[in-house]
């Protein structure tokens, strides 16, 4: 027996035994911390979310789409075509949210059916006043620059220049002097000679009172000043002289520029004044006069010998000794002819008749803890007639409880009352004045403030991002496109015309590559002009959330 | 012979202990970690005038918790309540509705003749009938929120409606 267990190769009933006991204990050992693992996970509560969402699809039927994440299948949702209304029944949950969405304003133009286009047009541009004076180069500075490029081409138009009139200064005349003295015996004879020789023995103030028929009254009159000289000098005003007039006691000049300058001074003497033999007369004092040779002048001009002076006064008054003669004066500039220049311009315009782009749809929230038990029925506008409402149930029937109203149509600028200048305009600014573009023109999107969903699907991220489908999204204003634009407008300075060369503005080979917001190819008139049309605004849509 | 099988009660043995294993263990196999499931506690707090007296009710899952004269009112906010909605019907034509997502403390609530007085352990806020955005809703709205969803409210009153605010959860 001994001998056959040796040979025996399994292991014996005590050996497998033992051998489970120890794997069965360690193996008990590990099963609650297994198991606690399982048993310890986090637990967090199922909050019930999701979303219901009424909308117009690009069927163009009214689709009522509902998802949420309690399961795998109502996690990607339900669409189903419903006929006049959505149907919402609260599922239960925390709160709703609930958003409607009005439909967007049509663009401008859209109702009328009125395609939008343009003439081209001169309007009024600048006007304004360069002086000929003293102030010639500031005024010419703050003109239009066009004022200064085309400024020259008016002397070869026939314009009237300026005539600069400069009068020499005059000196002052003598002062004269004025002396009582008595009769003698030539006027009066011996006898009453005699007899006032005794009755003014001196000249004194009650002699010449008490004895007028003894005194004589004597004038010493002052010598004039010397006839002054003037200069005329018509000049053609280049747009880069400066023009300097002084006029002082010594000289009158004119400087202009780099076109030369014309000064006239006071030179020469004037006239001696009247000497009695008993009576000392002052000379005329600066007397002066002027000859051609005095002038100086780079440019051409008249000269003349002016009837201008200063004369000495030759009466007496009262019983003063003396008359003041005339101050000297300073010299003078005059000036006629065109004493300043007048501009005016004509700017090419667009006379356009377009429309803006719609405004969107309104959209109002509501946030509410708890909705009855009867279905809600939402109403989403198909198009701007009609607002989106949702109903719900109270007192026995159907009330409106949330209403938003659709966006307004876009503003339309009728021919006439929008006048565009496009002088200035360049390339660049194709198809339409960017100023208004596109802000003006192109559909704007409804402020939805929720639509995100997490766990479960939303149709309204994919509705957005569809211009067409977008809700409450605005209508595509309505604009020309620009092609050619022509016109002569003038330039005036100084009464004519400095150039009226005709204008043209030529885009029509860029419309071929334009499209418009929509992104489609302008149309055309039936005059050939080019345009894009207004289009509709988008329906609204109502967003339940939870 | 040769012995090449165990006997009975050696398999037996070996099944007990098996079966001993299985028993340990058949607590955690057996055991599916559940979710929870979500509580939504839902009710109101009412504070209003009746009479010229002012009360507050509070309904708690659809059960009247209490309705009494109170001045003021004292609301006690329910815990775990993330959201609170705040709607008004009068007084002085205060129409008002709005969330408030932070209301942790105790209110203490007065109802006067054209606002509402709140007055928490810290502060106070008025709201107020002849300002804009605190009168943000619309009498037609204020009665209808409450006819439509609130009809047990002391507030609609069957619609003889009393002038009071209702915070909802």
């Amino acid at each position: 027996m001994m001998k056959k267990r040796l040979h025996t190769r399994g292991f014996t009933l005590a050996e497998i035994l033992i051998t489970l006991v120890i794997v069965g204990f360690i193996g008990a050992l590990g099963v609650p911390m297994l198991g606690q693992q399982k048993m310890n996970k986090p637990e967090y509560p199922k909050t019930n979310h999701g979303v219901f969402e009424c909308y117009y699809g690009a069927d163009g039927q009214l689709h009522q789409f509902k998802a949420d994440n309690s399961n795998r299948n109502s996690m990607l949702g339900t669409d189903t075509i419903v006929a006049d209304y959505c149907s919402f029944s609260a599922p239960i949950a925390n709160f709703y949210t609930i958003q409607v969405i009005g439909a967007g304003g049509h663009g401008g133009l859209y109702d009328t059916g009125t395609n939008p286009y343009y003439n081209t047009i001169v309007v009024a541009g600048d006007t304004g006043t360069v002086s000929a004076g003293n102030s010639f180069s500031a005024d010419l500075a703050a003109a239009p620059e066009w004022v200064r490029e085309k400024w020259d081409n008016q002397w070869a138009n026939g314009a009237t220049p300026t005539t600069y009139t400069l009068e020499s200064p005059l000196g002052s005349s003598g002062d004269t002097v004025c002396q009582y003295a008595r009769k003698g015996a030539g006027i009066l004879g011996e006898a009453a000679a005699a007899k006032c020789a005794l009755d003014c023995a001196s000249i004194t103030p009650t002699c010449i009172a008490e004895h007028p028929e003894c005194i004589d009254r004597q004038i010493g009159q002052g010598g004039d000043s010397g006839y002054g000289g003037s200069y005329r000098v018509t000049v053609k005003l280049k747009h880069n002289y400066d023009v300097n007039i002084q006029e002082t006691i010594s000289s009158a000049s004119v400087s202009f520029g780099e076109g030369g300058s014309v000064s006239i001074a006071s030179s020469g003497s004037g006239t001696d004044g009247i000497r009695l033999d008993d009576i000392n007369v002052k000379d005329g004092t600066n007397g002066s006069s002027v000859t051609s040779s005095s002038v100086s002048s780079t440019i051409a001009g008249s000269f003349s010998t002016s009837s201008r002076r200063n004369t000495a006064p030759n009466t007496c008054s009262g019983t003063s000794s003396e008359a003041a003669g005339e101050s000297a004066d300073s010299g003078s500039v005059n000036i006629s002819g065109t004493t300043s220049y007048d501009y005016e311009s004509q700017a090419l315009a667009i006379q356009s008749m377009f429309g803006y782009r719609g405004e969107p749809g309104n959209v109002t929230s509501r946030v509410v803890s708890k909705l009855p038990e009867s279905a809600l029925r939402l109403y989403p506008a198909r198009d701007r007639n009609s607002n989106s409402i949702v109903q719900i149930s109270a007192g026995g029937g159907y009330k409106n409880f949330l209403i938003s109203e659709p966006g307004d149509n876009g503003e339309v600028h009728a021919l006439g009352t929008e006048d565009i200048a496009i002088e200035g305009i360049e390339a660049t600014d194709f198809p339409f004045p960017r100023a208004l573009y596109p802000a003006a023109f192109e559909s704007k999107n409804a402020q939805i403030p929720l639509f995100t969903a997490s766990g479960y699907k939303s149709k309204f991220p994919d509705l957005i991002a569809d211009p067409k489908l977008s809700p409450g999204r605005s209508g595509m204003g309505a604009y020309p496109v620009l092609s050619i634009v022509s016109g002569t407008p003038y330039y005036k300075i100084n009464g004519v015309s400095v150039n009226s060369n005709p204008t043209t503005h030529d885009y029509s080979a860029s419309v071929a590559a334009y499209t418009c917001m929509s992104g489609e190819a302008p149309l055309t008139d039936a005059s050939g002009r080019y345009y894009c049309a207004a289009t509709k605004g988008n329906s609204g849509a109502i967003a339940i959330i939870w | 012979m040769v012995k090449r099988g165990f006997s009975l009660a050696e398999a037996l043995v070996v099944m007990a202990i098996i079966s001993i294993f299985f028993a340990a263990a058949t607590k955690i196999i057996t055991t599916r970690p559940k979710p929870k499931i979500q509580v939504n506690p839902h009710g109101y707090f009412e504070c209003y005038k009746l009479g010229g007296t002012q009360y507050q009710r509070s309904v708690r899952e659809q059960l009247e918790i209490e309705n009494k004269a109170a001045n003021p009112c004292t609301f006690i906010p329910p815990a775990g309540t993330a959201f609170f909605g705040l709607n008004t019907y009068g007084p002085g034509g205060l129409y008002h509705s709005s969330f408030e997502p932070n209301i942790n403390n105790a209110l203490k609530i007065t109802v006067g003749t054209n606002s509402i007085t709140f007055q928490s352990d810290t502060q106070s806020y008025v709201l107020n009938a002849d300002d804009t955005a605190d009168n943000n809703d619309t009498e037609y709205n204020a009665k209808l929120f409450f006819e439509a969803i609130y009809s047990d409210s002391m507030i609609y009153n069957g619609g003889a409606y009393n002038e009071g605010i209702m915070i909802s959860w």
